[in-house]
Parts: C-alpha cells; structure tokens; sequence
C-alpha cells in the first residue's frame, strides 16, 4: 500500500509541475504600462519627439508664464505626467498656450495637442466629446470681488442687487450655481475677459473656481478680495472636479495618466512626499490645506514597481 | 605479454561533478554568443571587455534557481529510485542496474543535499517554494536523522507544520485555482511522498524519467542563456547640443574618448564621452511579473531573497529616460529610408 501511495503522490506532483509549465507559458498577464505606451502612440516613430500640452498663460497660480517660463499647479501636474512618460524636461514638452475655456476642447478634438491641463472641470457633457483622466484637484465656487466693496457684497442677497454686475465665463459650472441662485450674470468668453471688467469697474464681482480667483487676486495683492460667500446648493455642491483632458478616442493615454495620477495618490495615502504635495505647497498653499484626490478610473497596469511591497 | 588494463569510465559521481561544475562554466561562455546577437566580431568585443569573474557571478545569480531546481529534482528523485531498487532487491525482482540518479544521490554529501535545499529555498519563486517540501521529504528519506523518527513522530511533526504552513499561506487560497493548487496540493502530498514506488513504476522512472529530468534540465538552461549578462542602461547624448538621443542597451567598454554601448536591439554604438549627458539604469520587461498574487505583501513571483530586498530598499523609481522612447540608430535609419 505505501508503495501505491508514494506512485499516486508522485504523479500528482509531476502532473502539477505540467500544469505549472503550461500556466506559466500561456496565463496573460494584466498590460503594462509599457504595453500602454504602444497603445497610446507614444512610441510611433513618427511621432512629435515632444509631448504637446495644453496649458493657460495667463492664470496665475495655475498657469502662467514668468519670464518666458510656464509655472502654477497646472504645470506642475503636467510636468509630473511628461516626466512619467518619458518627457523630462521643459526641452522635451511643447506647451501649447490655450487663450480661452473653448480652446481647451478646441484642440483636443484638432488634435493638436495630446493632453490638456488646465483648470479643466470634468462634466457629463465635456466628457461626450473627450477624454478625462483624474480628477487631480478638488475647487469649490467662489466670488472675487473689489477690496473696496469689502462688506458691502457679503451674502447671495448682495450680489442680487441691481447695483452690482457679476461675470462669469460662460458655460462654467458657476454659471449654472448663479442661474440657480437666480443672481443675474453677464457670460463671458473666459475668466480673464470677466478679470478684466472687474478691474475696470465694469463688474463689481466675478464668479469663478476658487483656485482661479485666488490666481487673480494674487496678481494684484490687497486690490481684490475672495468673501465667505457659498454659492452651493443642496442639489449642486458646486465642487469642481478638474481633471486632464484628452483626446476622447486615446483611452490608452488617459489609462497611463490615471494610473501616475493613481500613483501620487497611493504615495500620499502611504505617508510619502509626492510632487502633487509640493506642487500645493508652492501654489495653493493659501487656499488652506488640502490632498489629492483619488482618480475615478484606475486601471490595472503592470509597472517595473509591481512587486515592491504596498504595490 | 598482458594487455593493457582498459581505462574505466568515470564513476557516475565524477561525472556529475563534472556537470554541476563545468556545466555552468561552459554555458556562461556560449551566453556571450547570444548576448552579441550572434555577431562574431560583437562576441569578441565583449569576451575581450567582460571581466571574467563578474560573468562567473552574473551567471551564478542567474542559474542558481535552475541549477538547484536540476538538483532537487534529481536528488527527490534519485533518493527514490534508490529506495525502490532496494526495495526491488528485497522482493528479489531486481531492476537491470542501478540508476543514475540514485548513484548520484548516493554519492551526495549531506551538507551538500542541505545547501541545495537551503539555495533553493532562497532563490525559488515563492509560487513553486511549495514544491520544495515533498522534494524534501523525498531527498531526505534516507538521512539517519529523519529515519530516527517514528511514522507517528513524523505525522506528529507533520501536521503541527502543515497547521503553521496554511496559517501563513491562507490569504493565498481564495485566489484562481491554479495557484491555490501550487501552494495547497504539495504540502499535502509532502506525507505521502516518500518512496519505495512500485517496481514496475520504478523502472519507468529509471527509463523514462532520468532522461525526462536531462531534457528538462536543457530546457529550463535556455531562459538562462538568453537573460543579458550587462546591466541594462539608457545613455542620454547630444552632439553639440543638437537635439537628445537615447541610446537603450548595454555599456560594453569605456576608454578616455568613446563608450561602446551594444544596442538592446543589437548592434554596437560608439558614442563620444564629450557627447554623453547622462546614463540611467533601467529595469528590463522581463522582469515585470505575470501575477498579482502576494503572501504576506510578499510577491509570488519573488524569491524570499528578491522579497527581503525589497522590504529592505521598498521604493525602487523608474528613471524617466528608461521610458523615452529610443532614438532610432542613425545609420538603421539611413538604410531604412534607403529602402
């Protein structure tokens, strides 16, 4: 009997090392970032030798230009997703200056560029036409106004006054908090034209994301003020999501930027310093604290870090 | 007048030594080959550059997990084959001549049975690691150490191990089929593997098997052969600060003007020092696993020292030049567009 016994062992155990030779030659593994990076065209020879970003010139704090140099939290962002895919460098990245909000989608769907960062807000509609990766940054609506007007507009009630004019860009997510609260609004084509008519006195007040109005006011220090006015409603939070656009048919590309994205946000989660944090730190830092927020799609890729521990 | 006494054959204990050492000598030597695409004048460049003890270590990392998997099968194996053809003596239904395994396990030195099982279990991917355990029991069947205990003691000593091994590995048996099979199904055969086989399934062993386990081992020598033997690097250059080139592969030589760098798609580049801005280290696709299965936050795919490692220097970066993408080689290029 023990004879019988060691013979059936044996050959359970050769069977199993066939099954494992089999498993191990033909099991399919998760794709890889690398597997993405084909798939995303990124290693088309024919391909721009630099990632083309779109990005603002002209928001302080998020981007903007300093003598010829790109620079707020946008940038920063971005510059961690080229580094990421191979784009180190400002050498190796070719800003795209995006003048207005409709610029953003404009040359996404021309494909001029292959990704947008720049305050973009992920919404239902944006998303019929393109891609979105993140979100990388939570902003609430907020309400800049003149330092002179300082008390004078305080509540929702004061911005309804015939006396004061409010800006908003149009199609913004605070043009339709503003419609809600029934304040009436004159649209504009961007934040800055609205920016500009607050400075001429044209508009008494504008409403924008939090992290643009206090990109303006930082432009012009003690001119400008951001009251303690909510604009949110029980059925509108008003918290934008800003995410990085994409053109809507590179699901590869917006796979690659979730997953870094993914990856700042593990490292945050785990006590790590990341760039994102730093980014905060160098930009927003007066907007109070806050972390990065975890990106809503994140795909399994295999990446050379896969089996480090916490991976 | 005599005739001369003819020279015998080496002993099968000789000649398995002969193997294990010069085995792995010869095949770090033909690799070379491989590594240089199969270009003669490459091959040279590297034999004459690539120092040789730092090919004998690179290989003895290397093939450590297929040479101590080669010898754990042959020592289960050979101590079975062993046990069976005494067993088949005793029956008086002896096999035609000894095996070659169970003469090489014979042969074996305890401490050196104990090493391989020692390096196997520091080296083996943690997923096959269960496999090691009826190896063990059948490798060490007859060690006068084991043979003291009685088959109660062991059971004894067996179950109380087999509690403390499913405790550890429990996380593991809720994952797909083929891995709950390879970390549940050894252990529990660890009890019933000690031999002697049948006679008849002895000899099939002896005919069928040894030869089996030599092709295996040929076999398994082939990813051996073919992982690369030079750190794998990705060499940043700009002539006269013209546009960057990225030179992906593996630096040969470096004298006071030129570095040779053979290319990761073949080839050999020779790039001015003055030109070069940077190098980085770059971890190969390779080394990417198939599974995402882990014990205890240890990777199935690990080897308890990869795993140790790693626990010791967890944040591994990946340098942004190792995903740029590689410049195409400007002569490659000339051609092509010739084409």
């Amino acid at each position: 009997m023990p004879r019988f016994r060691s013979a059936v062992s044996l050959t359970l155990l050769i069977t199993l090392l066939i099954v494992a030779a089999c498993e191990n030659a033909t099991h399919v593994p998760p794709p890889s970032v690398e597997d993405k990076m084909v798939e995303a065209g990124l290693r088309d020879p024919n391909r721009s030798p630099k990632l083309r970003i779109g990005v603002y010139t002209w928001q302080r704090t998020m981007g903007y230009t300093e003598r010829g140099v790109n620079k707020g939290f946008d940038v920063e962002v971005a510059r961690y997703i080229a580094r990421n895919l191979g784009y180190e460098g400002d050498d190796k990245i070719d800003w795209v200056p995006l003048s207005s909000i409709a610029d953003r989608m404009k040359v996404l769907e021309a494909k001029t560029v292959d990704m947008v960062v720049a305050s973009f807000s992920i919404n239902a509609d944006r998303a019929k036409s393109i891609g979105f990766a993140g979100p990388y940054l939570l902003t609430e609506q907020s309400v800049l106004i003149p330092a002179a007007l300082k008390g004078r507009i305080a509540t929702i009630g004061d911005l309804k006054k015939p006396a004061y004019e409010v800006c908003t860009s149009t199609g913004s997510t605070s043009e339709a908090l503003l419609n809600e609260r029934r304040i009436p609004v004159t649209p504009l084509n961007s934040d800055r034209d609205c920016f500009k008519g607050l400075r001429d006195g044209t508009f008494q007040a504008m409403s924008s994301d939090r992290t643009v109005l206090a990109g303006f006011a930082a432009e012009y220090p003690r001119k400008f003020e951001l009251p303690a006015i909510q604009l949110t409603t029980l059925g509108n939070p008003g918290i934008e999501e800003l995410g990085i656009g994409v053109a809507k048919d590179n699901v590869a590309l917006r796979e690659l930027i979730d997953y870094f994205l993914y990856k700042s946000y593990r490292d945050q989660q785990a006590g790590r310093s990341t760039e994102w944090q730093r980014a905060y730190r160098q930009y927003l830092s007066h907007l109070g604290p806050a972390s990065q927020p975890a990106p809503a799609q994140v795909p399994d890729l295999l990446d050379y870090d896969a089996k480090s521990p916490g991976r | 007048m005599t005739t001369p006494e003819p020279r015998s054959r080496p002993h099968g204990g000789q000649a398995f030594w002969t193997v294990v050492v010069a085995g792995p000598a010869a095949l770090s030597l033909l690799r070379l080959w491989i590594e240089a695409g199969g270009e003669l004048q490459t091959t040279l460049l590297i034999v004459a550059n690539v120092n040789t003890v730092n090919l004998f270590a690179s290989m003895f990392l290397i093939g450590t997990r297929t040479v101590t998997m080669v010898l754990v099968v042959i020592f289960a194996l050979g101590t079975l084959l062993g046990v069976s053809a005494a067993d088949a003596r005793t029956a008086g239904r002896p096999l035609r001549r000894e095996p070659l395994f169970a003469r090489w396990a014979a042969a074996t030195p305890l401490w050196l049975l104990v090493a391989t099982f020692v390096l196997a279990g520091a080296t083996w991917q943690i997923l096959y690691l269960p496999l090691l355990l009826p190896a063990f029991v059948m490798a060490f069947q007859t060690v006068p150490a084991y043979r003291g205990f009685d088959r109660a003691e062991r059971l004894g000593v067996y179950a109380i191990l087999l509690i403390g091994y499913y405790w550890l590995v429990r996380p593991v048996l809720s994952e797909d089929g083929f891995i709950v099979a390879m970390f549940a199904i050894p252990p529990l055969l660890a009890s019933l593997a000690p031999g002697p086989v049948p006679v008849p399934v002895a000899r099939v062993l002896a005919r069928v098997g040894q030869p089996a386990v030599l092709a295996l081992a040929v076999w398994s020598a082939v990813p051996v052969l073919t992982v690369p033997v030079l750190p794998l690097t990705v060499t940043t250059v700009s002539h006269d600060g013209g546009p960057q080139e990225t030179v992906r592969g593996y630096v040969i030589t470096s004298d006071d003007q030129l570095t040779a760098v053979l290319r990761e798609e073949g080839g050999i580049r020779y790039l001015p020092n003055d030109d070069i801005e940077g190098r980085v280290l770059c971890p190969s696709a390779e080394q990417l696993p198939i599974y995402r299965v882990r014990v205890r936050d240890l990777h199935i795919e690990d080897s308890l020292l990869e795993a140790w490692g790693r626990r010791r220097r967890p944040a591994a970066p990946t340098d942004a030049a190792c995903r740029t993408a590689t410049t195409p080689d400007p002569a490659a290029a000339l051609s092509s567009s010739d084409a």
